[in-house]
């Protein structure tokens, strides 16, 4: 019997990566899900997902023999979060986890930083995180009981250079899953923030991630950058993989963890050790 | 298959309480268990302390769930007595996996009231035991090749806290030694993290004294006098937390799936933490 | 404390027209600068307090040159990334600007579930975005420069969680993760970025029903609630921060300190920050 059995499980941001790896974790674990991606390219960010992406994520739930519906959803716009909300309750009439995982990465030198990539990632990473959980919140104060995870990152736990919009977008959602979390405890909710280290995803491996952190080379590949990565914490792991997350997920939605709300949980090789408490 | 088939943990302050029911759930996820505990009064402790029969019985537990259980008595104040229980339980099961440093003790004054020996004792056992415990601990795992170490620090441990400034000491102080064990030891394949709960349904709260903190304006304060005060402290509506629900967090940390998780604090604190950085 | 010596430097200060905003550029100007000012923005609607208009705005310039300073009273919404490179772009009539300070904030109360577009995105827009475009004109300058110190001022729910602030809360979180990359960024540059962070002043943004019942926790509570109820919440008894203690807090913040006080959050908060994890 699966930790997650007959749970309805909505996941933003689904077509690839982190978000992909939930669905499929959640479903072996018993889940029913929803997921939900723009399916489109944004141009100042990393590589981002497709419908093909999408219906690969949906043919690897249905793989493990649990339901998923799919729809495309900017989690931008209020109204395609609510819609989504509407489509899970349609397809199977209650939500149990909300994981607010849709995230660009974007870059530059601050003071070069154009326009659109500020305000993309304010509007994709913390306006998304929000418009997602509005959107579910009243369904699951109504049964009073629920549980909301929202991917922050390590970047949203100190100041990243080249990465003022990441950084404030990322503390942003801290301060609001921190918020919401005193706001939905009396229900029974929990809401929770995860903190990675970089994840093996495309928004990782891509040429201009690579080339900002090998400026000294051409053309950087993998193994070029990966003691760079590596530097950054003391377990020296260049990347996460997927399923490091989706663990840290599965146990803040589980009932394990019902006393636990209102934390970020680092998952980060110990990067988080050379913070503040 | 159990998530710790075969692995030894060894826990500080295992007669009762906490490291009762951390013993049971590693027990129950398949782990030997060795634990210590001091097993008598200190002076300036205001409730009784384990006693032998407590022990017996964890033991007994223990040994219900089909697992070993070794119960040595040691003060964790003591450098003899910590290295010669690591050694015991090396020697009868084989190695040390996980440690959990559990053991502690809370005591309360004003800060300017506060004696040397209340001070010594407190720190001595909540701080000093800690870092005994893992300092007898970590060479060993080291050699193995890696371990888990969980160290319970507190929500005093996360912020002031009036009338317990020895305590909160003892708990910030467990945090900045958990987080810099992490650095070293991060390409050791060994983690540290801390647990920091709030109030927990043990016997260092259900007592005379901590209860009279709580309610200053009764003469004899009840248990059920004192529940809607704390239930008032916290986010969601409980007045503390089972230990069994500490344990669970503690099973996540010392889990294959937390591998990536080090130098972190993870707060069971009913929502607590929601309420700061 | 006296106050220090801004003699001959250039300050601009965003939310100018009152409250803490004012209060900084007025004793700005008491030690030296010349100042220039941005407020009164058009209509917004999820503030249930009244804007500052540009009378009021032009009311502080006037008070800054009554103290014998220069100072331009520059109507803007800092929303718009455009309005704020022009306001600056006009502040360099009195030099270039050394000294930065973003005050500009709008405030609302929301449970999450309940709360509108326009009070999330106005929120998000002027706190959060507002600040971004006063760094994003300013750092530059200040690289071309001499170096410069910005302060960023933001309420204390950058800090915690704060029921019914949730929106406020992700802006004050944001703009600390921006003055803190910004910081790294421009640790070599001559730069200090800083930011205070308050428990609530009784200005007029938290004068209104809405924000009384917020710090109450109950429907219905007035302004005499709401003040026990912050008095009870902050160790040292008071409900209401001084102004004058967030405005001395930031004239330190850029007057003598050295670029080796940079990225830091400083707390002025009855002792609630004692109940911070750091």
């Amino acid at each position: 019997m699966g930790r997650f059995e007959d749970k309805v499980v909505v996941i933003t941001g689904a077509a690839q990566g982190q978000g992909r790896e939930h669905a499929v974790r959640f479903a072996r674990e018993g889940a029913d899900v929803v997921v939900s991606d723009l399916c489109e390219q944004i141009p100042c960010a990393s590589p981002m997902g497709s419908e093909e992406g999408l219906a690969e994520t949906v043919s690897l739930v249905e793989e493990t023999g649990r339901r998923a519906v799919s729809l495309r959803a900017d989690v931008r716009e209020p109204a395609q979060m609510a819609a989504m909300r509407d489509a899970a309750l349609e397809a199977y009439g209650r939500i149990d986890v909300l994981i607010a995982n849709a995230g660009i990465g974007a870059f530059g030198a601050f003071p070069e930083m154009s326009d659109e990539t500020w305000r993309e990632m304010i509007a994709i990473n913390l306006g998304g995180v929000a418009h997602a959980v509005r959107a579910v919140a009243p369904h699951m104060l109504e049964r009073g009981q629920g549980r909301i995870v929202a991917t922050s990152s390590e970047v949203g736990r100190e100041g990243g250079p080249n990465n003022a919009n990441y950084a404030s977008a990322k503390w942003g959602v801290i301060g609001f899953v921190k918020s919401v979390a005193i706001e939905l405890a009396p229900a029974g909710i929990t809401v929770n923030a995860l903190a990675p280290m970089s994840v093996a995803t495309p928004m990782c491996h891509n040429p201009a991630t690579y080339a900002l952190f090998r400026p000294d080379l051409e053309d950087p590949s993998p193994e070029d950058v990966a003691g760079a990565f590596g530097t950054l914490n003391p377990m020296g792991v260049p990347w996460l993989d997927s399923s490091d997350t989706a663990d840290a997920a599965l146990f803040l939605a589980s009932e394990e963890a019902k006393y636990i709300t209102g934390v970020c949980l680092d998952v980060a090789g110990g990067w988080n050790a050379f913070h503040a408490a | 298959m159990a998530k710790l088939e075969d692995r030894v943990a060894f826990i500080t302050g295992g007669a009762r309480g906490q490291g009762r029911a951390h013993a049971l759930a590693l027990a129950r996820e398949g782990a030997d268990v060795a634990f210590c505990d001091i097993a008598a009064p200190l002076e300036t402790v205001p409730y009784p302390l384990a006693t032998e029969e407590d022990m017996a019985e964890t033991v007994r537990l223990v040994e219900e769930t089909g697992r070993r259980c070794v119960a040595i008595r040691a003060d964790v104040r003591s450098t003899e007595q910590v290295e010669a229980a690591v050694a015991e339980t090396i020697e009868q099961l084989g190695g040390i996996d996980i440690l959990l440093a559990n053991a502690g003790v809370c005591g309360f004054g004003t800060f300017w009231e506060i004696t040397d020996q209340m001070w010594d004792e407190m720190v001595g056992t909540d701080l000093t035991g800690v870092f005994k415990s893992m300092r007898a601990v970590v060479p060993h795992m080291i050699e193995r090749g890696g371990g888990r170490i969980v160290a319970t620090s507190s929500m005093g441990g996360r912020m002031g806290n009036p009338n317990l400034a020895h305590y909160v000491a003892a708990k910030w102080g467990v945090i900045g030694l958990v987080k810099t064990l992490a650095l070293e030891v991060a390409d050791k394949g060994i983690t540290v993290n801390a647990v920091c709960p709030a109030t927990v349904d043990s016997e260092m709260v259900h007592n005379d004294a901590l209860y009279g903190l709580f309610a200053p304006d009764l003469d004899n304060p009840t248990k059920a006098d004192v529940e809607p005060r704390y239930t008032a402290m916290n986010p969601i509506p409980f007045p503390w937390t089972p230990p069994e629900e500490i344990s669970a967090a503690i099973l996540y940390l010392v889990s294959e799936e937390a591998r990536m998780v080090s130098g972190t604090t993870l707060d069971v604190c009913m929502g607590g933490s929601a309420r700061m950085p | 404390m006296s106050a220090p010596a801004f003699e001959g430097r250039v300050a601009l200060v965003t939310g100018g027209g009152r409250g803490v905003g004012a209060a900084t550029a007025l004793a700005l100007a008491e030690g030296g600068a010349d100042v220039a000012l941005l407020d009164a923005p058009p209509a917004l609607q999820s503030p249930s307090y009244p804007l500052t208009d540009a009378e009021q705005l032009e009311a502080v310039a006037e008070q800054v040159r009554a103290r014998g300073r220069r100072a331009a009273a520059i109507p803007t919404d800092v929303r718009d990334h455009g309005a704020v490179k022009a306001a600056f772009a006009a502040a360099a009539q009195l030099g270039p600007v050394e000294l930065l300070v973003v005050c500009a904030g709008v405030r609302s109360v929301a449970a999450v579930g309940e709360m509108t577009d326009a009070q999330w995105d106005e929120t998000v827009d002027v706190n959060l975005h507002g600040a971004y475009h006063a760094l994003r004109v300013a750092v530059p300058e200040m690289i071309a420069g001499d170096g410069g110190r910005i302060v960023v001022v933001c309420g204390d729910e950058g800090r915690r969680g704060a029921p019914l602030l949730s929106h406020q809360a992700a802006a004050a979180w944001g703009a600390i993760g921006l003055a803190k990359s910004v910081a790294i960024e421009t640790a070599d540059a001559g730069i200090a970025v800083n930011v205070v962070c308050t428990t609530p002043l009784d200005t007029t943004m938290f004068r209104t029903p809405e924000s009384w019942q917020q710090a109450a926790g109950e429907a219905g509570a007035g302004e005499e609630e709401a003040a026990h109820a912050l008095r009870v919440r902050h160790p040292r008894s008071e409900a209401y921060v001084p102004v004058e203690r967030v405005v001395e807090t930031a004239l330190f913040l850029l007057g003598r300190p050295g670029e080796e006080l940079t990225g830091s959050v400083v707390d002025v908060a009855m002792g609630l920050s004692a109940l911070n994890s750091c």
